[in-house]
């Protein structure tokens, strides 16, 4: 059989996507685990969006889960973007996706991927990010010492 | 005898109540109290004082304790201390809860939808239907294949005839029992999950209260005057679980009175009335 594909197979695929918004976030998820000793981990879902005010369709949601406190998750961030393009994508942080619907205005706009890695740094980076992770890593060590 | 029950897993008493911004302890302790709850749970907390509620349970006797982790909005969660209960989820206009039951795990969610004083009907709805989403998305991470067990209880803010509550791509809440066996229905081609939505038997009794809520004014001139926005939403798997004798709004307690001349009194309590259901 002729294989008319322009990808050779999964790897190739794979390699070939690191650059997008998808493969980023989801290199920064899998860092979390391994940064807090499993304590905390990332989890990204996608849900589709109905509102007709939104320009984009899809929105991934960034959870920090707490595996100690029964799977208690915090949403980070949310990246908003179109099943059929890469970029541009919407990041609104510290919003839950109910509170972006009803009044849409995301934190960063990203037209590219160095736009986009620059956001996400700066997200993760921020005292934001950093004193909720400081907190759940605390309560999830607490747990887990006694 | 109750606490024995829980023990066992077989009987949790639940209560929900808009209360209106007011810190309403001594209502409350009595609307507890009185109608033997498990599990209440509040919107509009504001300036709740949960301590003091702690405080005041504990003084009777009873051990309960505040469900939260770092809440976002104005609803709190109480339970019994005996009850196997934790948060996973806290947003601005929903929590979510596990609760492990008989070796069974079911979900608990709260919500307070967007008040129709701020936004419109059909706003409303599509917001309804965005929470619907995530709460799915949660049942399908905690079930999995396995048949969902959730419950949703809270202040809507839609009547159960909206489209953000009974609609297909809303919560899918039908006053259909047979309907709602079915599980589910297919919209092109994808599986919506239904709800069952108990809240139309007591919007057809025939007496004063008929609705958890009043307004005399309609934003479209309809005469209903008694509205439903505080609902109670279960799965199939709790139909058959679900104590119809028990279902209620709550209009009084021994020491106070919510209704004052055919109105809910909402100058000295809360502009909603407190619902009651349970589950056996």
């Amino acid at each position: 059989m002729v294989d008319l594909w322009g990808f050779k197979n999964f790897t190739e695929l794979e390699v070939s996507t690191q650059d997008m918004p998808d493969s980023i976030l989801k290199e920064q998820i899998g860092l979390l685990a391994e940064k807090t000793n499993y304590h905390l981990y990332g989890k990204a879902r996608s849900i589709k969006i109905r509102s007709e005010d939104i320009f984009f369709k899809l929105a991934t949601i960034f959870d920090i889960v707490v595996p100690s406190l029964d799977n208690y998750s915090v949403t980070i961030l949310i990246m908003y973007s179109n099943p059929e393009s890469d970029y541009p994508v919407a990041i609104s942080v510290g919003n839950s996706l109910e509170e972006d619907i009803e009044s849409f205005n995301p934190r960063y706009n990203c037209e590219d991927k160095e736009g986009f890695i620059e956001s996400i740094k700066e997200i993760l980076d921020s005292q934001e990010v950093l004193h909720m992770v400081k907190i759940l890593f605390s309560k999830a060590n607490m747990l887990s010492d006694h | 005898m109750q606490v024995e029950f829980i023990r066992e897993g077989k009987i949790i008493k639940f209560l929900f109540w808009n209360i209106y911004k007011k810190n309403l302890i001594a209502p409350i302790i009595q609307v507890i109290t009185e109608n033997k709850v498990d599990i209440c749970a509040f919107a509009e907390c504001d300036i709740l004082d949960a301590n003091s509620i702690l405080f005041q349970l504990k003084n009777l006797g009873e051990d309960w304790k505040l469900i939260e982790i770092m809440p976002k909005g104005n609803l709190k969660l109480f339970s019994r201390q005996k009850i196997n209960i934790s948060v996973i989820k806290e947003e601005k206009h929903f929590s979510c809860y596990r609760v492990r039951n008989e070796e069974k795990t079911w979900l608990l969610n709260l919500v307070h939808l967007s008040s129709p004083y701020q936004t419109e009907e059909i706003a409303r709805n599509m917001r309804a239907q965005n929470v619907s989403d995530v709460i799915r998305k949660i049942e399908e991470e905690v079930f999995g294949e396995d048949e969902f067990k959730s419950i949703i209880v809270g202040d809507f803010n839609l009547q159960p005839y909206s489209q953000g509550v009974a609609g297909v791509l809303g919560f899918n809440a039908t006053m259909s029992v047979s309907n709602a066996r079915r599980n589910y229905r297919k919209i092109d081609g994808e599986k919506r999950y239904f709800y069952f939505n108990p809240m139309w038997k007591l919007m057809g009794d025939n007496k004063l209260v008929q609705g958890t809520y009043y307004s005399d004014k309609d934003q479209q001139d309809l005469s209903m005057f008694w509205y439903s926005f505080d609902e109670v939403l279960i799965r199939p798997y709790f139909i058959e679980k679900f104590n119809w004798e028990y279902f209620d709004v709550i209009e009084r307690t021994n020491d106070y009175t919510f209704i004052d001349r055919n109105k809910i009194n909402k100058i000295v309590y809360s502009d909603h009335l407190p619902l009651k259901f349970e589950i056996i």
